[in-house]
């Protein structure tokens, strides 16, 4: 299988969850809990450092 | 005769929120998340090569799946792409729901399956092979 490598960037700390994933939460009213409840094995202070 | 509900089986990647997953489940969905196998932090080419150890269609919210467009994906269940304009749990849960009302094993297997608001792309070794307007 042959495929084009991309390079994965402006992810939160320490995971492989784009930095605009959060944006959309913040852009829509949500909550960082309401971000951290759907990845769950993010930590608060990584979120608080990506904003 | 099984249902549709028991016989499709999903893989969702790290990408894929949570709370979906948990929606998907209350309706029946045989669904698996990455972190309920300790799968984060991992390429997106583990979650491919788990999603067929696993026999399950790779459900992603990652666009960087789209660089599988050319792949050959033969032996694979499939991967679907959800773009429901927003990763809120909300947006792609209403996806999920137009998705979910025609999907099947066949459809998704051995292609990569588009799925935005409105339209669903079928796309195997880089041809667009059905399209259909949700």
């Amino acid at each position: 299988m042959s495929r084009k490598v991309e390079a994965k960037k402006n992810l939160v700390p320490k995971s492989r969850i784009p930095i605009a994933y959060l944006l959309d939460y913040i852009k829509e009213g949500l909550t960082i809990s309401d971000f951290l409840s759907s990845y769950p094995w993010i930590k608060k202070k990584d979120v608080e450092q990506a904003l | 005769m099984p249902s549709k509900k028991s016989s499709l089986q999903f893989y969702a990647d790290e990408c894929f929120p949570v709370p979906a997953v948990t929606y998907l489940k209350s309706l029946g969905y045989s669904i698996i998340h990455a972190y309920d196998k300790n799968h984060i932090q991992k390429s997106d080419h583990f979650h491919l090569l788990t999603s067929k150890k696993l026999e399950r269609i790779l459900i992603t919210l990652d666009r960087d799946f789209n660089s599988y467009e050319t792949a050959d994906l033969k032996g694979y269940p499939g991967v679907i792409i959800i773009s429901a304009g927003s990763t809120t749990p909300l947006h792609i849960i209403t996806v999920c729901q137009k998705l979910l009302n025609f999907i099947s094993h066949d459809l998704a297997k051995e292609s990569l399956l588009k799925i935005t608001v409105n339209k669903l792309i079928k796309i195997k070794n880089g041809k667009i092979i059905y399209e259909k307007f949700l």
